[in-house]
């Protein structure tokens, strides 16, 4: 694996501030003060309050080993617990570009197995739907849930991820699913890895409010992986070459939308130019038309994917749009982690710590009352089902199907209308 | 002193749990700095209590195996005071972060040590109430570490720094043993120990809870911005405004490159990058009173010829600027791989002075220096931009340091407003004080902590050499 180490990155460089001496460190290293003011923002910091586990610290120790004070393997363990969550970078008022320098870090380090074991299956078409088809077959047996009481102790914890319905969504490729109404235009929409093989309703639930907004909504063929797990696991090269695969099958429409925010972080970053947006942020943007309904989903705790917060930017658009809906009131819990504990693969390989950065945000969202649980990213959604567990008050869902639900009341309301207006 | 070995490690591991003791490199290379990476030392442990009693109980422990330790807060100590010596041991307080209670109709909350500055006012906005010392670092450094350097911020030139706001302590002395300091219902007692803690940098004993003192938010605040085309321009306006008899909450003045750096980052707040210098006022209080002082304000700053005056809009413009302000340390790490922040106090009429005493010391050095300061109360904070990796410029650093700090007791002035002495002064405190008064506070240090295991070597005065002991950056890389 090569990296080509960067300059420390300057994204809003607009004065003219003499520049950084030429440096050998290169990834950004230097640029860190070592003030501490990002430790607040930290997830893995605020469950530990370990210095070597804020981004401070992992800094530091990146540092140390790319000064030759430190051996890469002797801190890993330190730097590798890192969500990736990034919302140390917006934190950090000299800029460091803190993911920059733990791709490298990791790029220089072979992946660990868990990690290694993920991606081929990922990446490849044909495992994936293998691996899905098992996924689906131990959670429909109910083997998933013997697991999670008498596996391995390494077991439970992934077998709790597993949500308790599973469905697949593999459309044919190049399906065209027509605009209801007048047409608007048309989307092309990203599948996703996981995300179609277990939790398919968020991608049905796409597709039907999309296309009664007036998009017709189109899934080209396409890689099976965005690359986006690559890139967090500091495979910069594939995780960018699938990232330009998978936004060349998808060009060609007028708009590429993801319901996954941490596949459209990914694809945005990897070329903002592509024009890829997470759902909720095309439908904000866009407006919506269709009429929405009341719903019986009360209390709305909304926890953002970190990815859709720091690295798009575009968090609000998911409770501007759920805020539209009669009768939802939508939270933002002060208290929430900056990240859900899932971290990429993280939650497979540092089960405690995601646990505990989840325990974190179930408390924040206020455990006892029932209410619903909302964030529009796979991952997420299965490290929030892993935190809620068997919690009957708490359901945990993609948002999307919220916003389905609102649509059909809308519907039903107008029927109703219709037939009691023919009867009388 | 004794070093630290497997079966004292096991014993606290018993005592504490495993996760309370950690002795990986990952943990004691972090723990190598605070905020002042002129200074490492490695700890040979991290020990991290997760409750009160563990905390005392790990004192004790430690000081009779004689190992020295370091308490730390969150790290952000700008003059070394949280780094062991070698073969010592850092004390985390991180932990221990439970805001034990708030009794808003007294304005008091009980805390302990870890509790971050920000989350107590957070928390206590609820009942309408803050915390007042506000230091730069306030999202992120602990009660503790404020208490230990007597922090201030911003808001202390109208407020006072942490001493003003902290009632009583309950503190472990260095042999273990758990006192009261201070009263929590009166301002003073008889034998002020309390104050002997507060700014002790955590040499006479480590703060296990504190009682601190909530002060009703203000109803209205304005905060006005001005850009001078120099930086005594803004010097000159301050003294002005406390001449007039008026005590805003704040007078904080940045110049040109600090402007730039807080322009250049995420935490822009919209200062006008060609100015000489900013100088921002908040003036708070009640509505009526702000009300009518911010015109008389405005006016006197007017005077000083400003190219733009303007009053914060609205809440989210106010703390932008505060963001702003507050970010501009951290924002110098985009001049240069490392800043180096000094912490000099002069009497506020002699500002402009000291700050053209800077610029000459800035143009000799050769190194570029950003000001930033709390210009009410004369404290000012040069930040020089160099690289640590080359060993002449950590000279030159440390030459031009010095050379300031000088300059400030000469003006009539101190060596530290509120980052400390830590290891960073040591050698420059026989300048401020007589020999007598020195020899005094060896002897207090001495009767707190006679085996000097209780992070040793800080804020009291060393025989010569002993800072030496700490590895300074730039002499540091055979490791
Ligand atoms: C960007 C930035 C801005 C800053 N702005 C300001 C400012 O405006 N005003 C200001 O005053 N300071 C400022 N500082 C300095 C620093 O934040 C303060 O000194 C703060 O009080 C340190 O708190 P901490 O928790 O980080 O303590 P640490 O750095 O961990 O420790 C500081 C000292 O306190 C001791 N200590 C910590 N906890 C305890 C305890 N429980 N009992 C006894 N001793 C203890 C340590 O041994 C050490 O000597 C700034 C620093 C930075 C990096
Ligand atoms: S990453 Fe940024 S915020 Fe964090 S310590 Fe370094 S300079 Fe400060
Ligand atoms: S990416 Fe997230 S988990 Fe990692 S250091 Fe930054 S804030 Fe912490």
């Amino acid at each position: 694996m090569s990296h080509a180490p960067r300059p420390p990155s300057r994204p809003e460089g607009r004065t003219d501030l003499p520049p950084q001496p030429a440096d050998l460190l290169g990834d950004g290293l230097l640029a860190c003060t070592h003030c501490g003011l990002c430790l607040a923002a930290c997830p893995t910091h605020a469950v530990t309050k370990a210095e070597a586990e804020s981004p401070r610290g992992r800094l530091f120790l990146m540092r140390a080993v790319a000064e030759g004070r430190a051996e890469a393997e002797a801190v890993a363990p330190a730097v590798e617990s890192c969500l990736g969550c990034r919302a140390c970078e917006p934190a950090c008022p000299s800029g460091v570009p803190y993911h920059d320098a733990l791709a490298a870090f990791r790029a220089r380090r072979p992946p660990s197995p868990t990690r290694r074991r993920l991606l081929a299956v990922v990446a490849s078409p044909l495992r994936l739907r293998l691996f899905g088809t098992l996924l689906r077959f131990l959670v429909r047996t109910r083997l998933a849930r013997l697991a999670q009481r008498l596996g391995p102790r390494r077991w439970r914890r992934a077998a709790a991820t597993l949500p308790r319905h599973v469905f697949p969504f593999r459309p044919r490729p190049g399906t065209r699913f027509p605009a209801e109404g007048e047409r608007r235009g048309t989307v092309h929409l990203h599948l996703g890895c996981i995300h179609p093989e277990l939790l398919g309703e968020d991608l049905v639930d796409t597709v039907k409010v999309l296309t009664r907004e007036g998009w017709e909504v189109v899934a080209p063929k396409q890689p099976s992986c965005c690359g986006a797990l690559h890139a967090h696991a500091g495979r910069s090269a594939e995780g960018a070459a699938l990232a330009a695969e998978t936004l060349d099958a998808l060009g060609g429409g007028d708009a590429v939308v993801s319901a996954a925010a941490g596949c459209a972080a990914h694809l945005h970053e990897h070329d903002p130019r592509a024009g890829v947006e997470e759902l909720f942020a095309f439908l904000a943007r866009r407006g919506l038309r269709a009429p929405l309904g009341p719903t019986p989903a009360g209390r709305v705790v909304h926890a953002p994917p970190c990815h859709l917060r720091f690295v798009l930017g575009d968090d609000h658009a998911t409770d501007a749009v759920l805020a539209r809906i009669p009768g939802l009131h939508v939270e933002r819990p002060e208290t929430m982690p900056s990240c859900c504990g899932a971290g990429g693969s993280a939650f497979l390989e540092h089960p405690e710590l995601a646990a505990d950065v989840g325990a974190a945000g179930r408390d924040a969202g206020g455990g006892g009352a029932p209410h619903i649980v909302v964030a529009g990213n796979p991952g997420c959604l299965l490290q929030w089902t892993a935190v809620h567990g068997a919690d009957p008050d708490v359901a945990v869902v993609h948002p999307v199907r919220v916003l389905r639900r609102a649509q059909d009341a809308a519907d039903e309301a107008a029927a109703g209308g219709r037939s009691a207006a023919e009867e009388a | 002193m004794s070093r630290v070995d497997a079966r004292l490690l096991a014993a606290l591991r018993r005592r504490l749990g495993a996760d309370a003791v950690r002795d990986d490199p990952a943990q004691r290379i972090a723990c190598e700095s605070d905020a002042l990476t002129l200074f490492r030392s490695r700890p040979a442990a991290v020990v991290a209590p997760r409750d009160r009693d563990g905390l005392c109980d790990a004192v004790r422990m430690l000081h009779d195996a004689g190992v020295p330790f370091a308490p730390r807060g969150a790290g952000t100590g700008l003059s070394g005071g949280a780094l062991p010596p070698p073969g010592g041991v850092v004390l985390s307080t991180a932990r221990l972060d439970r805001i034990v209670s708030i009794e808003p109709d007294v304005g008091r909350a009980v805390v302990e040590p870890g509790v971050v500055n920000a989350e107590l006012s957070r928390r206590a906005a609820r009942f309408g109430l803050r915390y007042a010392p506000d230091p730069a670092s306030q999202i992120t450094c602990t009660l503790g570490g404020n208490v230990a350097e007597n922090a201030g911020g911003p808001r202390c030139f109208r407020y006072g720094t942490t001493t003003h706001h902290v009632l009583a302590l309950e503190v472990v002395l260095a042999d273990g043993r758990r006192e009261v300091w201070g009263n929590p219902t009166a301002e003073s007692d008889d034998l002020d120990l309390r104050g002997l803690a507060i700014g002790s940098e955590g040499a006479l004993a480590v703060v296990v809870s504190a009682v601190v003192r909530l002060l009703p938010i203000p109803e209205a605040v304005e905060t006005l911005l001005a850009a001078y085309p120099d930086v005594a321009s803004s010097c000159h306006a301050v003294a002005d405004v406390v001449a007039a008899g008026f005590r805003p909450a704040a007078m904080e003045v940045m110049d040109r490159l600090a402007i730039r750096a807080v322009e250049d980052s995420h935490w822009r707040a919209g200062l006008p990058t060609d100015a000489g210098s900013v100088l921002i006022v908040e003036l708070e209080g009640a509505a009526e009173r702000v009300a009518a002082d911010v015109v008389e304000v405005e006016a006197l700053l007017r005077a000083r010829g400003p190219t733009r005056l303007e009053r914060a809009r609205d809440e989210a413009q106010r703390r932008a600027l505060w963001k702003g302000r507050k970010g501009a340390g951290g924002a110098l790490g985009r001049l240069a791989p490392d800043a180096y922040v000094m912490d000099g106090v002069v009497p506020r009429s002699r500002l402009a002075e000291v700050m053209a005493f800077v610029a000459e010391v800035e143009a000799e050095t050769g190194l570029p220096v950003a000001n930033l300061f709390h210009a009410g109360d004369g404290n000012i904070h040069p930040h020089f931009a160099y690289d640590a990796r080359d060993e002449e410029q950590v000279a030159r650093v440390e030459r031009a340091g010095a050379r300031i700090l000088r300059k400030c007791l000469e003006l009539g002035g101190s060596l530290s407003g509120e980052h400390g002495i830590g290891l960073e002064k040591q050698h420059l405190l026989e300048l401020q004080f007589d020999t007598a008064t020195l020899e005094a506070m060896r002897r207090i240090g001495a009767a707190f902590d006679p085996n000097g295991v209780l992070n040793p070597d800080k804020g009291l005065p060393l025989p010569r050499g002993c800072a030496e002991a700490f590895h300074r950056h730039g002499r540091a890389s055979a490791r």
